[in-house]
């Protein structure tokens, strides 16, 4: 996520807040992926007899009310968090990137439709349109993801529209045109690398508000299907279960950790980058 | 200076700006009490406002009083409720039953499984069952006053007569052919056919209640017209009604009949439950008592906690239904071992905390002429491995899941996604189909879908609770003899689909009891050969209140929400 | 000023008509006939008459584009049609809906804007001290915590636990703490951020230190120069933060049963309530680009460089 070559890449790391949070996020990160290799228990796997058992060494979190072992549905959960979030907010900012790029570039009447129309969809209430699509495509993550999609990548558009005007209007564009370079060359090369680290932190706090809007709706009951694991569905699970907090505190746990990380990198970058323009 | 003054207000402004738009707005519409509605609104625009100053300090003395007026005045009960109560109109579906109960009242009612007399003292049926008399109650009045006799009676009977057609679940409509009043307080009702749901239908919520003369529409029915006011018979009467908020009742004091102990009901709409528990360990609600929301784990904690609790067995059974003529359902042998293979004690244990019975039938015992003493299936996965073993249904080379004839063992089962526990009833049932070798898919769907899918018939498995209500079992015998009507699209590949609806057909108008028994045992008989339902549980209503109060009993009816009898302990 | 103004709402026509055509044919793709839906609701049967006749009744005959003229014209005399379950009049129903949604949101801005001051002032002046990372902290723990999640902890210690403020209703001024504060726990962080940055670059600009210069004080110069040019992004953001607060809203409305129009939205999708549905994505699209415009126009009123570019738009 964070581009570690330039030197402001370098500056973010000196800061030991931004180390540990790196180190948090992708051990995280890994222990999802590895869900397989390091949760010994099936997190589906239903027993009955074994429900609300305590923390203990085989059940490190403890087990939830149907006698599932909650670290491994905490690590199979994250998969699915984690997995649709990075999903979602990677499509909306490559499609969003490149319209705006676009936008910028053509400017004029076409210019002008794209962004009208990205404000019909940008004032649709996103609730509504995550309904509709469910109700359409029927109830799962995949058309929640899709639905979140279609509203998402206007941020990007706009953003990288202003950027890649500002930077269209820079002499050094004009020097390259005036070389014989493409304009392709010119806004891959330019426009794209100089708008992209302006964008990072916007993808940054953007991963944790699309992981944060994904467990809400899984709250309304239009996430992931059961019985696969998912944070938000663990935390609105547990809210039934008051006598047993582990139920929601694991994977609440790990929501905040992650958003919180998240969102103190976009920040961190941020200042990095307001300084560097200084 | 002057220009900055006016930006900060208006970024209050700003704040405050969509409210003026909803006041705006709602110039055109008052409601029934929009007079509350506006009081309440415009206290909140005050405080709103008046929030700028206060935010960390809300705590001040005039709000907290306000609050404790309903809590603490020792005649009004506080019930959560679900959903708002509606426009009590008795005629149509859109209101809530619990609240038609506490406002209308009928002829009859049901209590544990018998028909009781209510407004009507006594009835007598002619022997040819094509004549009912009447008698009715004696000095009974509306809550505005108005007495009630058999011409009011004949009135809404008649209104209801006319829209037959939006009340297909109830028979008696079409059988009903004249309708008589001698006297003021004799009704004869003649029929063209012989109808044993008559008097059942008579027990329900809606429509057959008796509505007062003043909430009549000048023209047409309270079925397409609406009501004036909902003026009923029974214990409440409506004295404030805001929409989605609360409805507050006030006690009839003019009842026939022994009057409730509080003077007011409130009943307050707190759509999420684990809300509502907050809200009754806050002491802000009394009462809640519902068939699905309350959870197990919810209600033995409150209980442990000191609040008195009360169960009630409703007329509602949790089914497993098998689609008959699905791809692999349509597989008898695969039906069967469905049936061997659940074990709905874990069901029954595991999601509803030993609060509901396993069942045994798609009717509940309860339920008139279904107990036919036919034995369910037993929980023996050997058994189910066998017969699938025997049908072709094998492992092929160490897979987990069987198949035959390169077809896998999967079936997928559908349920309506807002009902929560129907979730827990399909995991469990799909980690007991694991065992023998069955891959059981688990789609919930949104209401609507889940309807057509089912009525279409594109569906291997469902999860459904049978109706239950009082007009049981004939309206569900009806609906599953009526070519078409999903209960009956389960039905389609049974082997005696066609013999069997004519049984069905019969039994709704058979006037010997005994054939009427047989006609019964012949349906459960093929229900349970046919392994069509896979019974799961009996669906229990759940009541808690706080420990003050005593009298809380739960009646076997899912829909009411019983607090007549609730008063303050010594 | 005033001209621009106009300008700016002449724009929107075309926009909330397009939202309009939008919604209308797009919810007209949700499976599920309305029709059906509405006669399995009062449980009558479904069959091809009685199809016809609730169609005709609901004014689902005719093809989508015919329907869709005929509403709009209904629409712009100001009815939006009646509810198929209620029967009452859309207006109405979104009406008292929108009140208590609006009320909510308004109390929600009020303690971001609250907080965020607080917490943005105090922090800029504190830049890089303890304190400021303290309050990054304390108010990243709000923006990252479920909604659902942060009104469950509130109600168990706030109602529960102490019993000062109430679980759920719209009663009173109480009723109202718990959820807007939920409400906005989201967005301080993002604003006490924005404000801190902003207070901290405004206070380097020329027209800043040549105020002090002329020998106003610290406090002055905070007070008349840097806030109301700080805020201006503040401002901005606000504005297009205002459609995610009343979404997110649905949320806490379901937590806390606060009576708003995120609960009837939900249960009109459910029961294919069509006109209810396309009166609340009108309603949201109106309120969107109307913040939009608000939030444009304080803006410009703060910050009075502004006004010449001010065609340029966002």
């Amino acid at each position: 996520m964070v581009k570690k070559k330039t030197r402001p890449g370098w500056k973010l790391l000196a800061d030991r807040s931004v180390k540990v949070y790196l180190f948090l996020l992708m051990a995280l990160t890994a222990a999802c992926i590895l869900a397989p290799v390091v949760a010994v228990h099936d997190p589906d796997a239903i027993n009955l007899a074994d429900k609300f058992a305590a923390v203990s060494p085989a059940h490190p979190m403890g087990t939830d009310y149907l006698g599932r072992d909650l670290f491994a549905r905490v690590l199979w959960g994250g998969r699915n968090t984690l997995g649709y979030a990075a999903l979602i907010t990677a499509v909306s900012a490559v499609l969003g990137t490149g319209v705006g790029m676009f936008c910028a570039f053509i400017g004029g009447r076409v210019d002008r439709m794209i962004m009208r129309g990205s404000d019909v969809l940008r004032s649709f209430p996103g609730i509504v349109l995550v309904m509709i699509v469910v109700s359409v495509r029927g109830v799962g993550i995949e058309n929640v993801c899709l639905a979140m999609m279609i509203t998402r990548w206007i941020w990007y558009a706009r953003m990288a529209r202003n950027l890649t005007r500002v930077e269209l209007g820079r002499s050094s564009v004009m020097a390259s045109r005036l070389a014989g370079s493409s304009w392709f060359k010119i806004l891959r090369r330019n426009v794209l690398m100089s708008i992209l680290p302006e964008m990072l932190p916007t993808l940054s706090l953007d991963f944790g508000g699309a992981l944060l809007a994904i467990s809400g709706y899984s709250f309304l009951g239009l996430g992931v299907l059961p019985p696969e694991a998912e944070w938000g569905m663990m935390i609105s699970d547990g809210r039934s279960y008051m006598d047993h907090p582990g139920m929601m505190f694991w994977p609440g746990l790990c929501v905040v950790a992650v958003v919180i990380s998240v969102n103190y990198l976009g920040d961190k970058i941020r200042d990095i980058l307001e300084e560097e323009r200084l | 200076m002057r220009r900055r003054l006016a930006a900060m207000i208006l970024t209050l402004a700003f704040a405050v700006s969509a409210t003026a738009c909803g006041d705006s707005s709602s110039t055109n519409g008052t409601t029934v009490s929009s007079a509350a509605v506006q009081e309440t609104a415009g206290e909140a625009d005050k405080d709103a406002e008046a929030a700028t100053a206060e935010d960390a300090q809300e705590a001040d003395a005039e709000g907290s009083q306000e609050k404790e007026v309903s809590a603490d005045r020792p005649d009004t009960v506080v019930v959560r409720i679900r959903k708002d109560t509606g426009d009590l109109n008795p005629h149509t579906m859109n209101s809530q039953m619990f609240a038609q109960y506490w406002v209308y009242e009928s002829l009859v009612s049901l209590e544990d499984g018998v028909i009781v007399p209510k407004l009507a003292e006594s009835w007598d049926i002619s022997d040819d069952g094509l004549t009912y008399t009447f008698h009715l109650r004696e000095g009974v009045t509306f809550s505005d006053g108005s007495a009630f006799n058999a011409e009011i009676a004949k009135k809404n009977i008649e209104a209801v007569r006319n829209h037959a057609d939006g009340y297909s679940f109830l028979q008696s409509l079409d059988a009903i052919d004249s309708i008589e009043t001698p006297d003021e307080l004799t009704l004869i009702l003649n029929l063209n056919t012989p109808c044993n749901s008559l008097l059942n239908d008579f027990t329900y919520s809606r429509p057959l209640v008796m509505l007062g003369e003043a909430g009549f529409p000048e023209e047409g029915d309270p079925y397409d017209q609406g009501i004036l006011k909902p003026i009923g018979t029974g214990k409440w009467v409506v004295a404030e009604y805001v929409p989605d908020q609360y409805t507050l009742f006030e006690r009839n004091e003019n009842y026939w009949g022994e009057k409730p102990a509080f003077q007011y009901l409130k009943a307050v709409v707190i759509t999420d439950v684990n809300t509502a528990a907050a809200a009754l360990e806050a002491g802000e609600i009394d009462v809640m008592m519902d068939s699905s929301q309350i959870t197990a784990d919810m209600f033995t904690r409150l209980q442990g906690e000191g609040y008195t609790t009360a169960v009630a067995s409703t007329n509602s059974v949790v089914n497993l239904n098998l689609n008959t003529a699905g791809a692999v359902t349509g597989d008898r042998n695969v039906r069967l071992a469905l049936e061997y293979a659940t074990d709905n004690t874990v069901i029954a244990e595991g999601v509803f905390g030993g609060l509901q019975e396993p069942a045994t039938a798609y009717f509940t015992t309860d339920t008139a002429y279904t107990d036919t003493g036919i034995e369910a299936y037993p929980y023996d996965p050997e058994m189910a491995n066998q017969i699938l073993e025997e049908a072709g249904w094998i492992y092929e080379d160490g897979a987990k899941v069987r198949s035959k004839d390169g077809q896998p063992l999967e079936i997928s089962v559908i349920y309506d996604a807002s009902v929560s526990t129907h979730q827990d009833i399909a995991l469990i049932l799909q980690s007991q189909y694991a065992d023998i070798g069955m891959k059981l898919a688990i789609e919930p769907q949104d209401s609507q879908v889940f309807r057509q899918n089912w009525t279409a018939g594109e569906f291997d498995a469902l999860i459904y609770s049978s109706w239950g209500g009082s007009y049981e079992p004939y309206a569900t015998l009806a609906a599953m003899a009526s070519e078409g009507d999903k209960f009956s699209v389960v039905q389609k590949g049974m082997s005696n689909k066609a013999e069997l609806d004519e049984i069905m057909t019969d039994c709704l108008s058979q006037s010997d009891t005994e054939i009427l028994q047989q006609n019964f045992e012949i349906i459960m008989q093929s229900f349970h050969d046919e392994a069509v339902y896979v019974p799961l549980t009996v669906t229990s209503k759940l009541g808690i209140c706080r420990s003050d109060l005593t009298g809380l009993t739960a009646t076997g009816n899912q829909d009411s929400i019983d607090i007549d009898s609730l008063k303050w302990a010594e | 000023m005033i001209r621009y103004f106009v300008r700016q709402v002449i724009g929107l026509v075309p926009l909330l008509f397009l939202v309009s055509a939008a919604a209308f044919f797009l919810i007209r793709r949700l499976p599920g006939d309305p029709a059906t839906a509405y006669l399995n609701s009062i449980n009558a049967p479904v069959t091809e008459e009685s199809l016809a006749e609730v169609r005709g009744q609901l004014g689902l005959d005719g093809s989508v584009p015919e329907q869709y003229g005929k509403w709009l014209g209904q629409v712009l005399k100001g009815d939006l049609g009646y509810s198929y379950q209620t029967k009452r009049p859309v207006t109405e129903e979104l009406a008292s809906g929108l009140r208590y949604t609006a009320i909510l949101a308004g109390a929600a801005l009020l303690w971001i804007l609250v907080f965020s001051m607080l917490f943005g002032v105090f922090a800029a002046a504190r830049a890089g001290r303890l304190v400021d990372s303290a309050i990054r902290y304390l108010t990243f723990l709000g923006s990252a915590m479920p909604k659902f999640w942060l009104g469950y902890l509130l109600v168990q210690f706030f109602s529960l636990k102490w019993g000062v403020l109430p679980v759920q209703g719209a009663a009173n001024i109480k009723c109202l703490v718990l959820p807007s504060f939920t409400l906005a726990c989201s967005y301080i962080a993002t604003y006490t951020k924005l404000l801190r940055n902003s207070i901290l670059e405004v206070r380097n600009q020329p027209y800043v230190r040549y105020a002090r210069s002329r020998g106003f004080s610290a406090r002055q110069t905070a007070w008349r120069h840097v806030l109301p040019n700080a805020l201006t992004p503040v401002c901005t953001a606000l504005g297009l933060h205002l459609g995610g607060i009343l979404s997110g809203a649905v949320i806490v409305e379901n937590v806390f049963s606060w009576p708003g129009l995120g609960r009837m939205c939900i249960s009109a999708v459910t029961a294919r309530n069509y006109p209810i549905i396309q009166g609340y994505i009108l309603l949201m699209a109106l309120i969107f680009v109307l913040a939009n415009l608000i939030s444009d126009v304080i803006c410009v009123l703060l910050n009075p460089r502004l006004r010449f570019g001010a065609d340029e738009g966002i």
